[in-house]
């Protein structure tokens, strides 16, 4: 059997495992170029908002119970969100505890108003609020963490979404429809179907080995091909 | 010129603007399957071995009274002692918890801090402050010191020259990940930045090259491929054939079953000869079935042609003989497979 034959053979054979998820990577990747990552993490949706100085003269420690507690500490930080003094207290492997700078103790949840009030102060759109939902937990969409959040939807075409932390009102995330098609392309690109650890999975090995082997024949039929032309 | 011969002619000609770019992504992306991530964060070079816990004695009132302009006040530990760091428009501050003085990192002190928590296998071999931005201390705050280890990797430690803090490591791994980075991304200049106008314009040529791609997989397909895989594993209608010759030469084959021996040993271009053409009269294409069975028949013109001492011997006329099962086959004196059509 000549050359030719035979890779044009393994170039077609090669085509039909791997042409599907090559043309995968190709759309995917293409939308992932396109579209600006910082309108994909939604920036432009919020305003460069600068935070009021909070009244040095209020500050109060936090209480000793709660501090020993927590033990072992490994940063306190006092910052203000929104006009309010709070401190994040980091412990162990845990998401910060958030404290209220005022009174020294665990910080209460916001309330709705509070909630409307920061994302009024944030949103740089022009949609009207949809809802405004304290949820149980994290969603999938930013990450599941077993904590609550406030979630405020705006009325949109990209269902734009904004989160805020339950107590420290501090804006967590920033989600519309065009981050959602990058979340479920990204999982196609990098083939993630699994959960965890896809990207060094053997199906994404598989196909990037058929896709090697398909790619080097092509090149070598086109050089074929384009010697041919040549030869004419 | 029908649609598919278009299509033919533009996969071609993509080919050869995106061919390389194309191989590169393959390649880059093989490596960031195959590579070993957690030596890519090389996060086990560094353990921090600050445990103890933050005390409140920290006043925060009085730092704030000292630092107005501070927007945000940490309490961080540096070397089992407490500082604040201030962060303010825009510089970071370092102050001590106890006595408000403002600290910096030194030379001695990021070397204790870096002895204790590096937790690779080599020695120390370079200490320098890096203020300027380059390819390792992207995203970090500078400046930074940079500590350079002699272990497997060439880890190089990075603190920040103003709190002291860890901001990462940089192994081999890294390095080499980061390469492959920069070619998947075609990122030449700040790296991470994959919204740059040159891969926009290759991704756009690889999706009309997938597609078209795609679509010439149907017209190159024909059910043939299909039932030729299918018999490759499910064979029905071919049987296998051994020939050897009297110098032991053995060839193997895979012959379309119920046809005649000779018309096959003809195809194949084996010398074998027929005087009568054939007609199981003269006896010359006479062969010998190594792996005779008593199913095996005997025509009757084989009777006329070979002695019974021949027919129990294997011997057989090979225009008579059709090949229903696996044989194994000799052929006479002078004939040979040498120049047989193996194919």
């Amino acid at each position: 059997m000549k050359k030719v034959v035979w890779v044009r053979r393994a170039h077609k054979w090669l085509a039909l495992a791997a042409g599907i998820q090559v043309s995968i990577w190709a759309v995917s990747g293409l939308y992932m170029t396109v579209i600006d990552l910082n309108i994909i993490h939604g920036n432009h949706l919020v305003s460069e908002y600068t935070e009021p100085k909070f009244d040095r003269t209020l500050i109060k420690p936090i209480t000793n119970e709660l501090l020993e507690s927590l033990a072992p500490v490994q940063s306190i930080k006092l910052t203000s969100y929104f006009g309010a003094p709070v401190y994040e207290i980091t412990a162990g492997r845990q998401k910060p505890v958030v404290v209220d700078a005022l009174t020294g103790q665990l910080k209460e949840d916001l309330n709705k108003p509070q909630i409307e009030q920061n994302a009024a102060a944030i949103y740089a759109g022009d949609a009207a609020v949809k809802t405004i939902r304290k949820l149980a937990e994290y969603p999938g969409e930013i990450g599941g963490s077993k904590m609550p959040v406030w979630q405020v939807q705006y009325d949109d075409v990209y269902r734009s979404t904004l989160y805020f932390h339950h107590s420290s009102g501090r804006l967590v995330s920033k989600r519309s429809d065009l981050w959602r098609v990058f979340d479920v392309f990204w999982i196609l690109h990098i083939m993630d179907y699994m959960g965890s650890n896809g990207h060094r999975g053997y199906l994404f090995r598989f196909f990037s080995i058929s896709s090697l082997l398909l790619a080097i024949f092509g090149t070598w039929l086109l050089f074929y091909r384009l010697r041919g032309v040549a030869a004419k | 010129m029908n649609l598919f011969s278009i299509l033919k002619k533009l996969h071609k000609w993509i080919a050869v603007i995106v061919g390389a770019q194309l191989l590169v992504w393959v390649v880059s992306g093989l490596v960031f399957s195959l590579i070993n991530h957690k030596e890519v964060k090389g996060n086990f070079i560094f353990k921090n071995q600050q445990k103890d816990s933050l005390s409140q004695s920290a006043d925060f009132s009085q730092v704030l009274t000292l630092f107005p302009e501070a927007s945000t006040v940490s309490l961080i530990r540096v070397h089992h002692r407490s500082a604040f760091k201030l962060s303010m428009k825009d510089q970071v501050k370092l102050v001590d918890a106890t006595t408000f003085q403002e600290t910096v990192i030194s030379e001695s002190l990021i070397k204790k801090i870096a002895t204790e928590s590096y937790a690779g296998g080599g020695e120390l071999i370079a200490l320098t402050k890096v203020s300027s931005r380059n390819d390792e201390n992207r995203g970090m705050e500078l400046p930074v010191w940079r500590l350079i280890y002699n272990d497997e990797t060439s880890s190089t430690l990075y603190f920040s020259a103003i709190t002291g803090e860890f901001q990462g490591v940089r192994t081999d791994n890294w390095r080499v990940f980061d390469f492959f980075m920069m070619l998947h991304f075609m990122d030449f200049t700040e790296r991470g930045n994959f919204n740059n106008s040159l891969i926009i314009f290759f991704a756009s040529l690889l999706v009309l090259f997938s597609l078209s791609g795609m679509l010439l997989i149907s017209s190159s397909f024909s059910l043939a491929d299909f039932t030729q895989l299918l018999h490759r594993f499910v064979d029905h209608r071919s049987v296998k054939l051994t020939i050897q010759d009297q110098r032991g030469q053995l060839l193997k084959l895979k012959v379309t079953k119920d046809t005649t021996l000779l018309d096959t040993l003809f195809e194949r271009q084996i010398p074998i000869d027929s005087d009568c053409g054939g007609g199981g009269i003269c006896g010359t294409c006479r062969v010998r079935i190594v792996n005779l069975t008593d199913q095996d028949r005997k025509e009757l013109s084989e009777h006329e042609a070979l002695t019974d001492k021949e027919l129990a011997q294997g011997y057989r006329l090979s225009c008579q003989l059709v090949l229903e099962r696996n044989l194994k086959i000799e052929l006479g004196d002078g004939i040979s497979v040498e120049k047989a059509n193996k194919v």
